[in-house]
């Protein structure tokens, strides 16, 4: 065996055994906790698969972007592919920028009310190298006026003509705007109530209070942008793409198949041994159980329905299903001991 | 059924676009046809930019991307941070750069360093199938032998013993039906395999009248759409 071949077949088993022991072993090993780590080790094993994102995106290039190049037969299924994902990609990149943006809009004040509730903790464990509690509380209360009056401006900056004037969002806003204006009366007057002097009995409901309007302000603020960006013109797009072609064309896609379906069940069904007229009758009693028609002649269909379902249907299924796992869990192992690697290793050379 | 504001053009406008996607889906019923190839490549096209945009802004930025560059952490009023920057983030920067040897597939020279990082995908997934095995289907098998004689209030419940027993028979006859590795010679055996066969078709024909169904209510919502939503729409779209 060549090197070559020996590293991928080494990587194949470095692979899997992670999981492998990680399912024998228990959680303890040697004192060390690791099935703590097990969200941050399985999150790497998906970046790894993550970054072949690109790989499918270069592949529609390649496949499509030389159809059209050369125009050759289906140029133009392969141009409506690409305007299609790249479309795609631009508009709901533009979204989630936008989400980015609104989230970062409400971060200072977000920061602050955990900032609040940080300044009591850390005076409850005593923690030190920190400035002593009241200093910090004015620090808090100099930084958050500051901030609720960033945000004011720029939530009283919103250009809310875009919103039609009958429509339930308009309704929506005018009652956000009125719990805004009064959660940032209650953020004022919390952290009017802040120590910041120094005091025998600190008291730090008041940080408790700041901690929750600040929220409350942020969480409201973000609300009302995220209204009024339902109405901006790269979110229609978005939603023109996603509700007006994604689901549109994916569920006629999938409808379509109900035809098929029907198609095929007439070549299948047809009465010519007792083993289909079974098939037939179970297919059958199935649908009669599931449509109102058949239920107004008799409702005892959906019990036979149900009954069809969880009892011969269920056994059946899986005893096909616990026979495929054991095919399925042999070819892992095939897989993972690189047992099964001829027609993977072959076409490069190795 | 939507409530469509009709003064309003984009909304307009993508329950007219829908109505035309479905339509042109349709029209493969009457036959093959340009309308339907292209309204299919745009479908592939639209779900893949998705898919891809998806993925990052789900996963790849939030999990990885955001706690690696520290955008997580805050920088408080009297400059102490809301969590200190964990080092250890750096090591995704690893499978990162593994995960690159994938783009060496176009290559021919380096051709075999995509295979080793494919490799290591096939042999994590065969790790999975091996954990996922277990975890899954002993508990079902353990879960299928059930008591084939039921009590309830000291008394045998017949039906529910006949369940059971049905249960376990069918599921030992499926199971027996693939057992290929003896030749079944008696009559009992081959009894046995073939009512696991007159089993099977029950449930084949229970699995296409629920799978007939289920295309079937996405088609009556695709027809509702039709009707109640695109219809009105154009009428008004034409001032009818």
């Amino acid at each position: 065996m060549n090197y070559r071949k020996f590293i991928i077949r080494l990587f194949t088993f470095l692979g899997g055994i992670y999981f492998f022991l990680e399912f024998v072993l228990p959680g303890k090993v040697a004192g060390v906790q690791i099935d703590q780590y097990h969200d941050q080790i399985s999150r790497g094993f998906i970046v790894v698969g993550a970054m072949a994102v690109g790989l499918g995106l270069i592949n529609l290039l390649m496949v499509h972007g030389s159809k059209i190049i050369f125009r050759r037969k289906g140029a133009i299924n392969s141009l409506a592919l690409l305007s299609g994902l790249f479309l795609m990609m631009f508009v709901s990149g533009s979204v989630w920028l936008a989400d980015l943006n609104r989230a970062n809009s409400v971060r200072k004040i977000t920061s602050l009310a955990s900032f609040a509730e940080r300044i009591a903790q850390d005076y409850q464990i005593k923690k030190k190298g920190v400035k002593p509690y009241y200093v910090r509380n004015q620090l808090l209360k100099d930084a958050a006026f500051k901030a609720l009056n960033e945000l004011d401006n720029s939530v009283n900056k919103l250009d809310l003509s875009r919103l039609p004037e009958s429509s339930t969002d308009s309704t929506l806003l005018k009652s956000l705007k009125r719990d805004f204006t009064v959660a940032m009366m209650e953020s004022d007057n919390a952290l009017a109530k802040l120590q910041v002097s120094e005091s025998d009995k600190p008291d730090f409901s008041a940080n408790n209070k700041v901690k929750q309007s600040l929220q409350t302000v942020a969480f409201l603020s973000r609300e009302i942008k995220s209204v009024l960006y339902r109405y901006s013109t790269i979110r229609r797009i978005y939603t023109l793409l996603f509700d007006g072609l994604f689901v549109s064309l994916g569920s006629a896609m999938f409808s379509l198949l109900g035809f098929y379906i029907a198609a095929a069940a007439y070549r299948a069904f047809r009465i010519k041994s007792a083993e289909s007229t079974l098939m037939l009758l179970a297919a059958l009693l199935v649908m009669l159980g599931q449509i109102p028609f058949s239920i107004w002649i008799w409702d005892g269909f959906t019990d036979i329905r149900l009954w069809l379902l969880s009892v011969p249907n269920t056994a059946a299924f899986r005893a096909i299903k616990i026979g495929a796992a054991v095919a399925g869990l042999v070819m892992a192992i095939r897989m993972w001991l690189s047992i099964e690697s001829e027609s993977f290793e072959r076409g490069t050379e190795l | 059924m939507t409530v469509i504001n009709y003064g309003d053009s984009w909304q307009l406008a993508t329950v007219l676009v829908g109505g035309i996607a479905t339509l042109a889906i349709f029209s493969f019923l009457i036959k093959e046809n340009p309308v339907y190839r292209i309204f299919e490549h745009l479908f592939i096209g639209i779900a893949a930019g998705f898919g891809i945009v998806f993925s990052i802004q789900r996963f790849l930025w939030p999990n990885i991307m955001v706690p690696l560059l520290g955008l997580d952490i805050d920088v408080y009023p009297d400059g102490t941070l809301s969590h200190s920057y964990n080092y250890w983030l750096l090591l995704y920067i690893l499978p990162m750069v593994f995960g690159l040897l994938f783009y060496f597939l176009y290559s021919k020279r380096f051709g075999w360093l995509a295979k080793v990082v494919i490799g290591f995908q096939l042999g994590a997934s065969g790790g999975l199938a091996f954990k996922g095995f277990f975890n899954e289907m002993i508990p079902q098998l353990e879960k299928s032998f059930k008591p084939l004689v039921v009590f309830s209030n000291g008394e045998v419940n017949y039906w529910q013993s006949f369940e059971h027993i049905l249960f376990v028979f069918t599921l030992l006859s499926v199971m027996y039906y693939f057992f290929f590795s003896f030749k079944r010679e008696s009559r009992l055996a081959q009894g046995f395999a073939g009512s696991g066969r007159w089993l099977m078709m029950i449930c084949f024909g229970a699995f296409f009248g629920s799978t007939v169904m289920a295309r079937m209510a996405l088609l009556v919502e695709r027809l509702q759409f039709l009707i109640d939503d695109w219809s009105p729409a154009l009428k008004y779209l034409f001032g009818a």
